[in-house]
């Protein structure tokens, strides 16, 4: 039974080897955020202590941290409408390009990844008299940046959704479903949703991780969302903004981590025999 | 291993099945051209034909899951144009594997069933009852990609089967099974289709898993059918040169034809085809023996193969290879002078040229 799922890797590198490696990567990565976690013990007075992690929290400097939250809120409430807007918007697309115009998938993957070849500022440039139509159409609440955001994060969240389409033969899944008595709606539902599952995770996670690292966008366009504000505090206050960035920081690491774990949980469908 | 009970509840009355002047169009070219074909309740008819004649397009169009774009496909006499593939009542297995990857195969064979809101211990007691028709029975619980190609084929039998439906449709289910599997599993959608005795169209471009399971074979070439017989009728009385090329082994070989009788390999045999003159004859390996040669002899041993209960020695004549069957007691060695002996009783010619020798 094993033998039947495991990977058949020629010669795996030996234990010891695999620990170095490991070993020195991790502590590569780790030094930086030992390092800020140290910085944000030091106490005013020398020594060490929560000093400065109690001040965050604390209700006497909630005006101080006023714009700090504002700027969390901003963010959280713009991951989840990117990802929701990719998912009603470039996942249908996918799929029915995949479906039924296989013609066009060279041309949208195309569009989908231009905007990794347009730097920031061009986008703003471009964006600001759009900005202008939007709040006049929505208003101009924080998570409206959210229309920009989804071309931000569409090369990731592209690459993302195809790579699970390329592992499974979707037309022949479908034409199954439709041919055992599925409507439409049921065949997405119950088949294409379902077995695209590993992809549309990782496509919302690392949307997720775009929108909460996005700097340039909302500071050209005179938005407030977490790095926005982060900068700002920095200003006044290094340890706060070194406490969020180190938060932030694990927050993304966490999500790679679940990427990871639905990454691996199960294989995708063999295709040969 | 699987019980009568299970079949004969599967079982019901065979649905017959009409292509009537069936025509689908792709742009310029006709992927089916008048496409005529009646299959029996319960009769297995094989598709054949050589890649790209319009076997997928014949079974899709049947399935719904392509128009036509002229002409009928009826079913028990009833036109279904107009009906969806989701309420077709079809079992379709496809040439691809078509597991849903996210599901158990027990979840994969109850598909169907959930889609018709069969109660969930009915669902169960049927899935089984499938799972067991097709020999696994203890695999339920498995995702596709613990299987074999041979066992996903299986599940996806299992899963067509399931609802009952009126029709099997099988689009070469075994093209990317190993040699052994491929037959194995081949009698196996026999036995199982004959228990059922559902209606079935099977299609493939190997002649022999047509020849071996088929009631009747329909050999198709670009759009339309060029003959429909038993496998015998096919192998012994091919209709066209085309039928007697594709299905079975045979010799081309240069005859000149007079008044029913073809002259060929210094031998006069009969010939329905009133051609005259120079033609092209279709001869069988076994209807070709090998003697030892009186005098200078025909031909010369080019090369032999041992078969198990007989050989193929190909002689050559005049420069032209001929393969010839005889009894494995006998064996000539290459550069043998050897005379040929043909007892075919009635030859298939075709002018000469032949338009379509392959
Ligand atoms: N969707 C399509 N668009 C254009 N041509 C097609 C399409 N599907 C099939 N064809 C053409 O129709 C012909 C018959 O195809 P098909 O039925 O798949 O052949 P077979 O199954 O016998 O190999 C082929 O020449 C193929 O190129
Ligand atoms: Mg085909």
């Amino acid at each position: 039974m094993a033998a039947l799922t495991a990977p058949r890797i020629g010669g795996k590198p030996s234990r010891w080897t695999t620990t170095t490696i490991l070993g020195i990567v991790g502590v590569i990565f780790a030094i930086p955020l030992v390092s800020m976690a140290e910085f944000t013990l030091r106490s005013t007075g020398g020594g060490y202590g929560f000093e400065h992690w109690l001040a965050l929290i604390d209700p006497e400097n909630e005006r101080r941290y006023r714009m700090l939250w504002a700027g969390i809120r901003n963010s959280l409430l713009l991951a989840p409408s990117t990802v929701a807007l990719m998912l009603v918007l470039l996942v249908p697309t996918m799929i029915l390009v995949q479906l039924r115009f296989p013609r066009l998938r060279r041309l949208l993957e195309l569009i989908c990844l231009l905007p990794i070849t347009v730097p920031a500022i061009a986008l703003v440039v471009g964006l600001a008299p759009v900005y202008s139509v939007i709040s006049g159409v929505f208003g101009s609440s924080a998570w409206t940046l959210a229309f920009a955001y989804g071309i931000l994060v569409l090369p990731f969240a592209y690459r993302a959704v195809q790579s699970n389409l390329q592992a499974i033969d979707l037309v022949t899944l479908t034409e199954a479903a439709r041919t055992l008595g599925a409507s439409w709606p049921t065949v997405i539902i119950r088949v294409i949703v379902p077995a695209l599952r590993t992809g549309l995770l990782a496509a919302s996670v690392i949307s997720i991780a775009v929108v909460l690292g996005e700097y340039t966008l909302a500071s050209l366009l005179n938005r407030q969302n977490l790095q926005t504000a982060l900068v700002q505090v920095s200003k006044s206050d290094p340890y706060t903004a070194v406490i969020l960035s180190l938060l932030s920081l694990l927050f993304a690491f966490a999500l790679l981590a679940v990427i990871g774990r639905v990454g691996a949980g199960r294989p995708q469908n063999r295709t040969t025999s | 291993m699987t019980s009568m009970s299970a079949a004969s509840a599967l079982a019901r009355p065979g649905t017959a099945v009409e292509f009537a002047s069936v025509v689908k169009q792709y742009g310029e070219h006709r992927a089916l051209d008048e496409l005529e074909l009646n299959i029996e309740p319960g009769e297995f008819v094989a598709l054949l034909g050589p890649s790209g004649c319009g076997k997928t397009t014949a079974l899709r169009a049947l399935a719904g899951l392509e128009t036509v774009s002229s002409g009928t496909v009826s079913v028990d006499g009833n036109d279904i144009s107009r009906i969806p593939v989701n309420r077709r009542d079809m079992g379709m297995v496809f040439q691809s594997y078509s597991l849903f990857p996210h599901m158990t195969v027990t979840d994969n064979v109850e598909f169907g069933l959930r889609m018709r809101r069969i109660q969930v211990t009915e669902r169960r007691r049927l899935a089984a009852e499938s799972l067991e028709l097709v020999g696994l029975g203890a695999l339920g619980g498995r995702f596709a990609h613990q299987l074999s190609g041979g066992q996903q084929q299986r599940v996806a039998l299992a899963r067509a089967l399931v609802t009952r439906p009126g029709v099997l449709l099988l689009d070469e289910p075994l093209s990317a099974l190993d040699a052994k599997v491929r037959v194995q599993l081949r009698d196996e959608i026999r036995r199982i289709q004959q228990e059922l005795g559902i209606t079935t169209l099977f299609v493939t471009h190997d002649q022999d898993e047509a020849l071996a399971v088929a009631d009747r074979v329909a050999v198709m070439r670009a759009g339309r059918i060029e003959q429909i017989g038993t496998p015998e009728q096919l192998y012994s009385q091919p209709a066209t040169t085309f039928v007697a090329d594709f299905v079975g082994q045979s010799n081309q070989l240069e005859g000149i034809a007079s008044e029913g009788v073809v002259q060929v390999l210094g031998q006069r045999l009969p010939t329905r085809d009133p051609a005259e003159g120079h033609v092209l004859c279709f001869l069988r390996p076994e209807d070709i023996t090998v003697r030892p040669a009186n005098g200078s002899g025909l031909g010369t041993v080019a090369s032999s193969s041992f078969h198990g209960s007989f050989r193929r020695t190909t002689v050559l004549v005049e420069g032209r290879a001929v393969v010839t069957q005889h009894p494995a007691s006998q064996s000539y060695g290459v550069g043998t002078d050897v005379d040929l002996v043909v007892s075919a009783t009635e030859v298939t010619v075709s002018a000469f040229p032949a338009p379509n020798a392959r």
